[in-house]
């Protein structure tokens, strides 16, 4: 269902799977980049620390899925996919999926969960009550 | 060549050629990508062993040109272009050709789309004809087809402007009006709101009249110099000015209500030394409803924000203040990936679009994709030789 992860983005999704949701910092001008890249857009340095985050942010858009031909999601109609901009730095986006507990708003803060199948973690997102 | 103006009206559409647009074609992608090639220089009365340029855009699920090139007897073909990519790409090749023929590279290119978009290599299916280590952050949440993308921007649109359902509606229901006036089109019977609210919701924010259709179909178009052109056929539609940018993408881009149109049409504007408001008519890239309403924003129709209502209104349909989709767009008249839009501007253009022709058309915008998913866009403006 999932991918190949790649050579640039292989720790994240490693990371992923001991349950810590993570980016690069760059080494040179201290920004977060998401999603993993050889190189920071900010400043195009390479050397670069992958830093565990937050696992908050809010949502910023988001889809409901009533009919998909996908072998992997056919049968888990209707679900809600999301856009999350981060807590940990402006612009920093993701997807995911909601938790189905959770009624999609805009701007709802949103907190990370993580979901084991099979082999692979994938995160998933609930309403923040903090 | 020291200023990009001297380009302005310098290259033509001389020929424009269309397949029929099928569910099943029932041919290979060759055999459209041939048929329509043949179309456009029948169209212009040119010869084939004339044609020395050549290029096409696909996502490995067409004809490659040396494959028509060697399908035609074409000896002569120096300038060729194929390039690996989807619905940002036709106006940006239509400005490559009219480089090349300004620039006495080449003398007659033509420029072609063919897939069997339904019954081939399908873009809203269980895979993604153009894989990409992207989709790594996409596919484990359901973020599988361009609906998904468009979804997203269409909805975060909705959120920061009070966009509605019945707003794009009003895209659908337009472009069918004009697709009922369309031979070609695929989709000719009458859809109202109602039909278009009552449909099932695919991906919501899109019910199923937001979506393109799926087509098996090819289409060309002839570029020339305007000089040569006027030797031929038909009457010269000149490619006054185009624009392509490489922006951000639906990750990294800070607001998804604004499109990288919006980047684009002032470079646009300014190399064909017009605006907005002197566009006649306007074929706006229609992968689904929402990509309509944001265009018209951001090549400066309306306000932005102001596109459901602007929709709404009916400015955009046949008889309104700025026609969009005259032919039915790709969600009535079917999708060939952006260069059937060139066709019916170059038909409107010409005078010849019959029962939905608007009066006096001399200036046409043709956009591209505009910018979801990759960031990538581009765009054309055409005018009377």
């Amino acid at each position: 269902m999932i991918p190949h992860a790649d050579a640039d983005s292989r720790a994240f999704w490693d990371r992923l799977e001991r349950h810590e949701l993570c980016a690069q910092r760059c080494d040179d001008c201290g920004l977060l980049r998401f999603p993993a890249a050889p190189l920071c857009p900010w400043c195009r340095g390479e050397q670069a620390d992958w830093e565990a985050l937050s696992g908050r942010g809010v949502l910023r858009s988001w889809t409901v899925t009533h009919r998909v031909a996908h072998p992997g999601f056919a049968d888990r109609v209707p679900y809600v996919s999301v856009l999350v901009e981060l807590a940990d730095q402006p612009g920093l986006l993701l997807y995911g999926l909601l938790d189905p507990r959770t009624e999609p708003a805009g701007q709802l803060p949103v907190r990370v969960e993580f979901v084991d199948e099979g082999d692979r973690t994938t995160v998933r997102w609930r309403k923040d009550v903090r | 060549m020291t200023d990009v103006r001297a380009l302005r009206g310098a290259a033509a559409v001389a020929g424009i050629g269309w397949t029929p647009f099928r569910k099943a074609s029932g041919v290979s992608p060759l055999a459209l990508a041939v048929r329509a090639v043949r179309a456009a220089l029948d169209d212009a009365g040119l010869d084939p062993a004339e044609v020395d340029g050549l290029g096409t855009h696909h996502l490995g699920d067409t004809a490659q040109v040396h494959e028509v090139a060697k399908a035609l007897g074409l000896d002569g073909v120096g300038w060729f272009s194929e390039e690996y990519g989807g619905g940002n790409r036709f106006p940006a090749l239509l400005g490559d050709a009219a480089l090349a023929v300004a620039s006495g590279v080449a003398r007659h290119v033509v420029l072609y789309r063919a897939l069997n978009g339904r019954s081939g290599v399908r873009m809203g299916g269980a895979t993604r004809p153009m894989p990409g280590p992207d989709l790594q952050w996409q596919q484990p949440y359901g973020v599988l087809t361009p609906a998904h993308n468009y979804g997203f921007a269409a909805r975060a649109h909705m959120q920061a402007y009070g966009t509605t359902s019945a707003q794009l509606g009003a895209v659908a229901v337009a472009q069918r009006c004009a697709a009922v006036l369309n031979e070609r089109a695929m989709m000719r019977t009458p859809l109202t709101l109602d039909d278009y609210l009552e449909a099932p919701e695919i991906v919501d924010p899109f019910r199923l009249y937001d979506y393109c259709l799926e087509t098996d179909a090819g289409c060309a178009v002839l570029v020339t110099t305007t000089e040569r052109a006027r030797d031929l056929r038909r009457r010269p539609v000149t490619i006054e000015g185009w624009a392509a940018q490489l922006g951000r993408d639906d990750l990294t881009k800070p607001d998804l209500t604004t499109s990288t149109a919006a980047t684009i049409a002032p470079r646009l504007y300014a190399l064909a030394g017009r605006g907005p408001d002197d566009v006649d008519v306007a074929e706006l890239y229609d992968a689904f409803t929402f990509t309509v309403l944001v265009q018209v924003e951001d090549y400066g129709f309306c306000a932005k924000g102001e596109g459901g209502p602007f929709v709404e209104s009916g400015a955009t349909a046949l008889g309104g203040r700025i026609p969009v989709n005259t032919h039915g767009g790709f969600l009535s008249e079917g999708y060939v990936h952006g260069i059937n839009h060139v066709c019916e501007a170059v038909s409107q253009l010409r005078g010849d679009a019959g029962a939905r022709q608007v009066p006096g058309a001399e200036t046409a915008l043709v956009s591209a994709q505009p910018g979801y998913l990759t960031g990538g866009t581009s765009a054309v403006l055409l005018g009377v030789g």
